[in-house]
């Protein structure tokens, strides 16, 4: 979820030295995640625009994980055109539910009333703005009711399992630009990687060494430090594929997690992702004479890759294994 | 003799949630305190396990004001904690982000916050008819500030570009100069910005109290120094606890601080009684405008020294944009995971006051601990403090001037509780 700085997605920073005074551009469409990851539900704004980052979007689009911009919303909405916001909204519905609305449709509660910089800064900065009379975008609202908020870096499940949908809902309204009458459907949008690949492992430079050669093939990567964090983020993520370290707070950590995805009981909580092809780091092949390989009850994995992994046979893995499925 | 009973829940314009409660029964003040209902005391849990890498970036998110300075104070702790030092430019870069952290939080705190108290009106929206502008004014300072972040930090809000010994993109020399201009042509609503501090009808109330502040003997202190108090206490930062003293009270989930009283005063007000010599030559005539002088005891007079911080962070904006042209810009590596673990404290001084971060990192560097002092929780006792000597001074005027005198205190002291709750709420009309 939260990138390490080293991989800095371009968000709107001009590149050239010919800039106006504001030192960036100002790209016509914005897609605005808002809201605190450290928040529970309230960061789904932040998660749908990082999911929506996978995707290749138009030039005129710029999409940005805003936070808690507060007043400051006002500044990243100026000079656009079209603006789309994502944020957790308590609308009494269902955990989960996605609703698209315009801030005409609604009343955002404090505004006004009780000006903070935090609590309510979209009403306020909206009501600010109309009190300024200030020219705003054309702004839709994707709004996610959340299920829990509060401190905490997980989505609940329904709300994780709402973050696809809300994609494919920007996508559909990005595709849909009445003004410049670009059509673009979702299903042509053609991610940028070749899969997302899940990484368990607690060894950050176990990590690092994995990235490099699977970014360079254009994989998307996302990391686990523990077993017990990649079995939640693994219904959010639903990656293409996990690579999966043995030994991490407990000796036998990857076994338990392989075998928790694996389950063969139908109601287990998992059961959905029984299918994803799970890779398993070892060294015991490298440091012991002892061999061993996949087996569907006692070890369901689907491959082994011995440490210190060589990069083209890791990747080579990874291809077969992706292709087989 | 007066009986007050007072609870204000959920101060509003204050970042975060608290609750005022004050009973007075014949004239005798019985009770009187601040209630803190949430913190960020999922602190350490936020982090451990996490690579050292990662931690700026967590903890950037706990306050959307104050990001820059918890992603700054991180990162001391992540680098003294593995023995990196940044380089020099790293150094004058981070100042500069920081100054535009400041400058965004002191303005949306004097022109915001503050000046709808003092003309009277509930808040900036009536504002907006009577004075707009004041209101473009103040947002013309935060646009800057914001693109000042975003140039640096890489984002408005959430700095992205700042890491673990440098940084991982530059600002190009065209977006420095363009930035210096607009620094330059901000001074004349500096200008502006003092005349309207200086004829706010500031409250007369005023208490002897101990503040707390880096001091560096170079410059006025934003990032690193030493722990410096106005009672002659001088601690290096990875001393911390011992004028912090945390301990905790009945009524609050946040806890309290004291040093050499009962209780000690961090943020501007402290900075600026403690650091007065360090101002740049515009922000002290600025401090002698507002009749402002150290040390200063009237803690409404914290958002008067944020102005006179503001003048002085852009000035030294300026300052570092020169340094840096002249040095040129110069892309640096990000130093490599140094294969040792350790453990170090961070500490800048944000907005609302001094902060530390306190991070132990294991060999395989994953942060194994992690503690986290923010201001306000430093603040909480100097308030109730402030509170207790307050209210028995103004117990003859209605419980509407107290009520409100006691929230324009509270305020003052810009308190970010809990930046906790974020959501739309929402009714279909």
């Amino acid at each position: 979820m939260f990138d390490d700085g080293r991989k800095t997605k371009d968000e709107g920073r001009k590149t050239d030295e010919t800039v106006d005074h504001s030192s960036f551009v100002i790209r016509p469409v914005l897609v605005l995640g808002l809201g605190n990851p450290l928040q529970g539900d309230d960061g789904v704004g932040c998660r749908a625009i990082e999911a929506l980052q996978q995707y290749t979007l138009p030039e005129t689009v710029e999409t940005l994980d805003g936070g808690t911009p507060g007043i400051g919303l006002l500044h990243l909405l100026e000079g656009r055109r079209r603006a789309i916001l994502v944020d957790a909204a308590e609308m009494g519905q269902p955990a989960g539910t996605i609703v698209r609305f315009r801030a005409a449709d609604v009343t955002l509660a404090g505004a006004a009333e009780r000006l903070s910089l935090h609590r309510t800064a979209v009403a306020d900065a909206l009501a600010l703005a109309e009190a300024l009379t200030l020219s705003l975008p054309d702004i839709v609202f994707f709004g996610v009711q959340p299920e829990r908020v509060g401190w905490g870096q997980d989505l609940s499940p329904k709300v994780a399992a709402a973050v696809p949908q809300v994609v494919q809902a920007i996508l559909h309204e990005i595709s849909h630009d009445p003004k410049e009458g670009i059509h673009m459907p979702t299903k042509k949008e053609a991610p940028e990687t070749k899969g997302l690949i899940l990484i368990v492992d607690d060894d950050p430079d176990m990590v690092e060494a994995l990235r490099m050669p699977l970014e360079a093939h254009r994989y998307s990567v996302a990391h686990a430090a523990s077993g017990r964090l990649a079995l939640k983020m693994i219904p959010e993520l639903r990656p293409d594929l996990i690579i999966l370290d043995v030994m991490m707070e407990t000796t036998t950590e990857g076994f338990q997690v392989s075998l928790a995805l694996r389950s063969p009981d139908p109601r287990s909580e998992y059961a959905a992702y029984k299918d994803i092809p799970i890779l398993m780091l070892t060294s015991i092949h490298s440091t012991t004479p002892l061999r061993f390989g996949p087996d569907q009850d006692y070890l369901p994995v689907d491959e082994f890759i011995d440490k210190p992994v060589d990069p083209d046979k890791l990747v080579a893995k990874i291809n077969a294994l992706l292709a087989r499925k | 003799m007066a009986n007050v009973n007072i609870e204000v829940h959920h101060v509003t314009r204050v970042e975060g949630h608290g609750n005022i409660v004050v009973n007075a029964k014949n004239g005798v003040l019985e009770e009187c305190r601040l209630e803190i209902v949430e913190t960020p005391r999922f602190f350490e849990a936020m982090l451990r396990g996490r690579p050292y890498t990662q931690s700026s970036h967590i903890t950037s998110r706990i306050c959307g004001i104050c990001a820059v300075g918890h992603a700054t104070a991180s990162l001391r702790a992540t680098e003294n904690a593995l023995g990196i030092e940044p380089s020099e430019q790293t150094v004058l870069l981070r100042k500069l982000n920081f100054h535009g952290e400041i400058i965004d939080s002191h303005v949306l705190h004097v022109y915001m916050l503050v000046a709808p108290d003092m003309f009277g009106v509930g808040s900036v929206i009536p504002l907006v008819k009577t004075a707009p502008d004041v209101v473009l004014r103040a947002l013309r300072i935060k646009k800057l500030s914001g693109d000042l972040c975003a140039t640096i930090g890489g984002r408005h809000t959430h700095p992205i570009a700042m890491a673990v010994g440098g940084f991982t993109h530059y600002p190009t020399v065209a977006e420095l100069k363009a930035l210096r201009q607009r620094l330059v042509d901000a001074r004349a609503d500096m200008d502006e910005t003092v005349k309207l501090a200086k004829t706010l009808p500031w409250p007369q109330f005023n208490r002897e109290t101990e503040y707390v502040a880096l001091r560096k003997e170079d410059e006025y202190a934003f990032i690193d120094g030493t722990i410096t108090t106005t009672d002659g206490g001088k601690y290096p930062v990875k001393d911390y606890r011992k004028v912090t003293n945390e301990r905790m009270v009945p009524h609050s989930t946040a806890k309290y601080t004291a040093h050499k009283r009962e209780s000690y005063m961090v943020g501007a007000l402290a900075r600026f009684n403690v650091n007065y010599d360090k101002l740049h030559p515009r922000a002290q005539a600025a401090a002698e405008e507002l009749g402002l002088k150290p040390i200063c005891t009237n803690p409404y007079l914290n958002t008067a020294a944020q102005v006179v911080e503001m003048v002085h962070s852009v000035e030294d904006s300026i300052r570092i944009i020169d340094e840096l042209l002249v040095r040129g810009i110069h892309p640096e590596p990000l130093p490599p995971f140094p294969g040792r673990g350790g453990e170090g404290v961070g500490s800048c001084e944000v907005p609302r006051g001094i902060l530390f971060h306190n991070y132990q990192i294991g060999e395989n560097g994953l942060v194994k601990n992690a503690n986290c002092i923010i201001p306000t929780g430093q603040n909480l006792a100097n308030i109730e403090a402030d509170m207790r000597k307050l209210v028995p001074e103004i117990l003859d005027r209605p419980q509407d001037e107290i009520r409100l005198m006691l929230e324009m205190l509270v305020r003052a002291y810009d308190p970010c509780i809990s930046c906790s709750v974020h959501f739309l709420e929402v009714k279909f009309v």
